[in-house]
């Protein structure tokens, strides 16, 4: 077009042009006296100088450009805390027995300074105690801060109390309930089952008035800054200045920031936003090359930009919240520092900025907070968190070993663990003294405490089925049950003999486990992340976001931040983007976007459409499905002939088979897992709702213990109401990298035992039929040498 | 007879010497019609720029000031001339860039000046002895000027130093010289004396909008691209005269735009870049109009210096060379036709300056324009 234009115009620009060169040959001299002469100077030679000083400058009064939010945050905040978000999910608050206390621990951040903070208590005594001597206490940190009378006339109670606020340190405080019980004033049964109280955790709460405080502009500060003992879901703006859209490597950017953040925060839920300016009333995570940053930060700190570039600074207009500017030079140095934020274990120092040196990751995944055990292995206690203790008294509780299981442990497994625990115990035991074992709350094994002069036990060894451990965090208890040997109404009990102590040393052995994973398994997914953590840095995982738009976007962080949770590792080599994986992609397939947004063949292979909307359907309630139906001996040989039903990676959510309603189903969002059309033996999970708004709501909820913690089977419905998850099994199982013909032909088997009772049939008939033939043509081989010899 | 035919035949070689130059130069000017002469940098270099890097005002005394500094960088980049380049923004890095409390540039220097001293005695830093800044008061048009420049050598020659100095620069002339006016974010002349309460005082010529354009591409989320729409919408507004031209300052008080009083009404030295800046951000630009209705009558021989706004009277002094190689640019813009490099006149080793740096300016915008890339 240009080319064009100029063969078009270039007869007129040609006269223009020797136009201009006639003028300037003759008159030049002339020209040059004449502008010699004036004494108007040009162009910026007339300046005006106002005749200030040199070092007395006067900068014009806010003159300051950087792009500010519209508002600023209200210094002070109104916060609520039910009890139930500090104690365990359906869990009750019960005190039972005479004497009893229930410790929890209430967070209070750094951040906040508290100006007034009270706790509302509902509960209920039981009707047979005695008023006189029943009593609830009010502990905060060792100070009772209220008692109550348990009045058998008043079970039901509703009180508020203040709490000092000298009282509460910045961190966890331990707020302990504390009741004595009675309901007789002798020979009482100190553990009578009238003897009790219970505190509602739904209904009670703490409620607290607190000012926001202004952010330390210390990076050092940063690790705790970011913090988990918010009441309120830490909010965080991911900032991309001037950018228009979103690109692959900013999506990427923001993903291992938002992991870094919801890894600081523990398991504590977290809202992530996105904008190419900064928002107010939250932290603002700005991304980008120090040019794109420059409207950020000052000349000097320009300068200084000469790697990748780490800073702390507070927002502007806004000093409670933080801006964290994550810089370099070009974009790889952003990427370095966005994976410096990244790791939580990256040491920061005491001062605004950091240049962030060369960073190497560990080979090892060292990093990663919540390891799984690595199997065969021997791991004593200690190197499992357990610290030494000696337990006292009666009813004084037990042991807790938490151990991390690899996400591919085989419910197939018919190995033991093997427990040898080193412990010694006192003196005069009544003999139904016991030591208790349990896996996952699920009682295994015990051990009598018989011998009455007390015992020391150096290798006692227990065999504990692998069957019993799942995936991911599993809780080992082991309880002395301590009696005294003399009790009975109106005795003297002794309980300083009651003592016991299990040593450090203890070891579990863990066997050469099978690995062998059975998918689709949501609930694999949300009590360890597997497979997607199966490679701890994500190097297995593609996550493929359907959309540009900031809802969606930010959807896919949030999932991202709740796996890097649960893995308790950040997955900065997860392949992520704004495009389709290739099809001949080997790596697990996460797929995050609204229905509308989602290529057509990616859900190919899925059992149910999620892209139907108001067309899915799925179980909200069935009556539980028999295992077996055999319930006669022939019925039962009969069942032993066509194979048991084939082990489940969890306990199998109802069939769709028996669905009762179709839901409307604009406002859900929907988890469909399944094997993936084009990587056999690889999985797909697509997250997806009507709109990126309805996403962004549900994945939001999804953070909620009551949704991730009940996910299950290979389809899940949620929305933002309570209780609202729904989950079904709905498609056929695989075998995680199972790709051999054998292994899948065996999977199908087990799937469908009918299947293989002919097909094994035949084959023993086909074998019959060949050994007859061979002993048929044998046989008349011998007739023939015979009747040859007779003759 | 044979003395007759020496003086024909010498003639004769004078004249197809002299043929064969117009015509080596038609047949280069015809198969490379937007490549920048050589030799206008050559003349550039050896007139106004001193081996040390120092851009030099040949027709004010011999000052350097940061706008000069600025467009030498400029046409620097353009040849690709990374040498010259480095000797200009060292100069300039040396002995502008002295501001004890930003990274903006005091915008004139003085041969045999005595370096300025703070309250203590300290004179301010410097490497060019032979003379020192006299007013350390900067001038926006040519650290706006310099940051471009940088920017396009960051590109050019991949080196983030360059981008890391620009952003320095336009950091702190951001925080300096730009303020919010009637829901304008107006780019003050300087730092120190042009905001008063009763108004503004502006140069719409320092709004050097390809500069600002491509400001704001290369640091997204500044207010550089505001800077340039809104110095569009005052150029816009602020035209006056029979012929709606911008004059070379203007005041701005409440919400009106008023030729400043404290300098000539002219449309002159100054506002004639307005028009290059403008036709090199955007060719097609309706703003281009009034600018191309004026000069098209009076090209090439009446074409003034300067008229005066208020009386519509033509200044005594013609047109530099390099103020008219800006209407014909312009001229070309606005009638949609076309313009090559070539098809404008060469940098003559007379000439000024300030002509020969709008000269080389407009071909290098010419070159930009046009060109098919």
């Amino acid at each position: 077009m240009k080319d064009m234009m100029r063969h078009l115009h270039l007869p007129q620009s040609l006269l223009l042009a020797l136009a201009i060169l006639a003028s300037s040959i003759a008159p030049i001299s002339a020209q040059q006296q004449a502008v010699a002469a004036p004494s108007v100077a040009p162009a910026a030679l007339a300046l005006p100088t106002p005749g200030a000083s040199v070092f007395q400058r006067t900068a014009p009064a806010g003159a300051a450009r950087l792009p500010l939010p519209e508002r600023t945050t209200p210094r002070e905040e109104t916060m609520r805390l039910p009890i139930r978000k500090l104690i365990a999910l359906d869990s009750p608050l019960m005190l039972r027995n005479a004497s009893s206390i229930y410790t929890i621990f209430v967070p209070v951040s750094a951040r906040m300074k508290f100006k007034s903070c009270s706790l509302n208590l509902d509960f209920t005594n039981s009707i047979a105690l005695l008023t006189e001597r029943s009593v609830l206490r009010v502990v905060v940190n060792d100070v009772i801060v209220a008692q109550y009378r348990l009045d058998r006339n008043r079970p039901f109670n509703s009180v508020e109390m203040g709490i000092p606020l000298e009282l509460l340190k910045t961190g966890f405080n331990r707020l302990q309930f504390i009741v004595a019980q009675h309901y007789t004033n002798q020979c009482e049964d100190p553990g009578a089952p009238e003897l009790f109280t219970e505190i509602n955790p739904d209904t009670s709460y703490l409620s607290a008035v607190a000012e926001w405080r202004d952010v330390p502009q210390r990076l050092s500060y940063l690790r705790w800054w970011v913090d988990e003992k918010l009441w309120n879901p830490y909010q965080f703006n991911v900032c991309f200045p001037g950018s228009s859209q979103m690109t692959d490597l900013q999506l990427a950017w923001g993903g291992i920031v938002t992991q870094g953040v919801a890894l600081a925060l523990n398991y504590q839920p977290f809202r992530v936003m996105t904008a190419n300016a900064l928002r107010a009333g939250m932290d603002n995570i700005v991304i980008g090359t120090m040019t794109e940053l420059s409207g950020y930060l000052t000349a000097t700190e320009i300068g200084s930009v000469n790697g990748s570039f780490l800073a702390i600074k507070a927002l502007p207009g806004d000093p409670a919240h933080c801006m964290i500017i994550i810089s370099g030079r070009d974009e790889r140095e952003v990427s370095q520092t966005a994976l410096a934020f990244g790791l939580v274990n990256y040491p920061l120092p005491d001062s605004q900025y950091a240049i962030v040196d060369q960073l190497t990751l560990p080979q090892e995944p060292a990093y990663i907070r919540n390891a799984p055990l690595q199997m065969p292995g021997i791991y004593s206690f200690r190197q499992l968190g357990y610290k030494q203790q000696t337990i006292r008294g009666w009813n004084a509780g037990g042991y807790s070993v938490p151990i991390y299981m690899p996400g591919d442990i085989s419910k197939d497994d018919g190995a033991n663990a093997e427990l040898r625990l080193h412990f010694t115990y006192g003196a005069a035991f009544r003999d139904d003294s016991v030591f208790n074992v349990f896996v996952n709350g699920q009682f295994q094994k015990a051990i009598r405490l018989r011998d009455l002069n007390g015992s020391m036990h150096s290798d006692h060894r227990l065999y504990l089925p692998m069957i019993s451990f799942q995936p991911g965090r599993n809780v080992v208890d082991l309880t002395p049950v301590m009696v005294p040997l003399v009790t009975g109404k109106c005795q003297m009990i002794q309980e300083e003999n009651l003592v016991f102590t299990l040593y450090d040393d203890s070891v579990f052995v863990f066997p050469r486990a099978l690995r062998k994973c059975r998918l689709p398994s949501l609930g694999l997914f949300s009590q360890t992340a597997f497979p997607y953590s199966g490679s701890p840095d994500g190097a297995e995982t593609a996550l493929f976001v359907a959309g540009r738009d900031m809802e969606t976007v930010t959807a896919a962080w949030t999932l991202l931040g709740k796996m890097s949770q649960i893995s308790g590792a950040l997955l900065h080599r997860l392949e992520v983007g704004f495009k389709p994986p290739g099809r001949n992609i080997r790596k697990n397939l996460l797929v995050v976007g609204a229905r509308d947004q989602i290529p057509e063949d990616i859900v190919a292979r899925a059992p149910v459409s999620p892209l139907q909307v108001g067309k899915m359907r799925y179980l909200v309630s069935v009556s539980p499905k028999p295992e077996r139906l055999a319930t006669s001996p022939i019925e039962e040989f009969m069942e032993k002939i066509r194979g048991t039903p084939s082990e489940k990676a969890e306990p199998e959510p109802p069939k769709t088979a028996e669905m009762t309603m179709a839901a409307d189903m604009i406002d859900d969002t929907v988890a469909v897992q399944f094997e993936s059309p084009t990587a056999v033996g690889y999985p797909v999970t697509i997250v997806t709702a009507g709109s990126a708004a309805n996403l962004l709501s549900g994945m939001n909820a999804l953070q909620d213990r009551s949704v991730w913690d009940n996910l299950a089977g290979d389809l899940a419905v949620w929305n933002s109401r309570p209780d609202s998850l729904a989950v079904a099994k709905v498609g056929p199982d695989f075998i995680y990298k199972s790709t051999s013909v054998v292994t899948r032909v065996g999977t199908n088997m087990q799937q469908s035992p009918w299947l293989f009772a002919p097909i094994l049939i035949i084959l023993i008939l086909l074998i019959a039929l060949g050994v007859r033939t061979v002993l048929r043509r044998r046989g008349e081989k011998l007739g023939a040498e015979e009747n040859e010899s007779d003759a | 007879m044979k003395a007759k035919w020496a003086v024909i035949l010498s003639f004769g070689a004078i004249f197809a010497l002299v043929l064969g130059f117009k015509l080596t130069a038609f047949v280069l000017d015809f198969l490379n019609p937007y490549g920048l002469r050589k030799a206008d940098w050559e003349i550039y270099q050896r007139n106004f720029i001193s081996t040390g890097g120092r851009v030099i005002d040949t027709g004010n005394e011999n000052v350097s000031h940061s706008e000069g500094q600025g467009y030498g960088l400029v046409i620097a980049v353009a040849y690709e001339d990374r040498a010259a380049f480095d000797r200009i923004w060292n100069w300039t890095q040396q002995n502008l860039q002295v501001r004890p409390a930003d990274k903006l540039l005091a915008w004139q220097w003085k041969p045999g000046a005595s370096p300025i001293e703070d309250e203590n005695g300290t004179p301010l830093p410097g490497t060019d002895h032979s003379g020192a800044v006299t007013d350390t008061n900067n001038a926006s048009d040519g650290d706006i000027l310099v940051a471009w420049a940088l920017i396009r050598a960051s590109k050019v020659w991949n080196d983030y130093k360059y981008q890391q100095a620009a952003a320095q620069i336009l950091v702190d002339l951001a925080r300096l010289d730009l303020k919010e006016y009637d829901g304008k974010t107006i780019l003050l002349p300087g730092t120190d004396g042009f905001w008063t309460e009763d108004g503004a005082t502006l140069n719409p010529s320092y709004y050097i909008f390809p500069a600002l354009d491509e400001i704001a591409a290369a640091l997204p989320g500044t207010p550089w691209g505001k800077v340039s729409a809104d110095g569009r919408s005052l150029i816009e507004k602020g035209a006056f005269g029979k012929w709606k031209l911008t004059p070379d300052w203007l005041f701005a008080t409440g919400s009106e735009l008023q030729i400043s009083p404290k300098f000539p009404p002219d449309f002159g030295y100054n506002a004639v870049r307005v028009p290059l800046h403008i036709a090199w951000a955007q060719k097609d630009s309706p703003l281009l109009a009034p600018f191309a209705d004026f000069w098209k009558p009076l090209l090439p021989e009446h074409m003034p210096a300067t008229v005066n706004l208020k009386d519509d009277s033509f200044g005594p002094y013609p047109a530099l060379p390099g103020m008219k190689a800006i209407a014909a640019y312009t001229i070309a813009c606005a009638s949609k036709a076309s313009l090559t490099v070539r098809a404008l006149p060469a940098v003559t080793k007379d000439e000024p300056y300030f002509s020969a740096s709008l000269s080389i300016l407009t071909k290098i915008a010419v070159r930009e324009s046009f060109a098919t890339k």
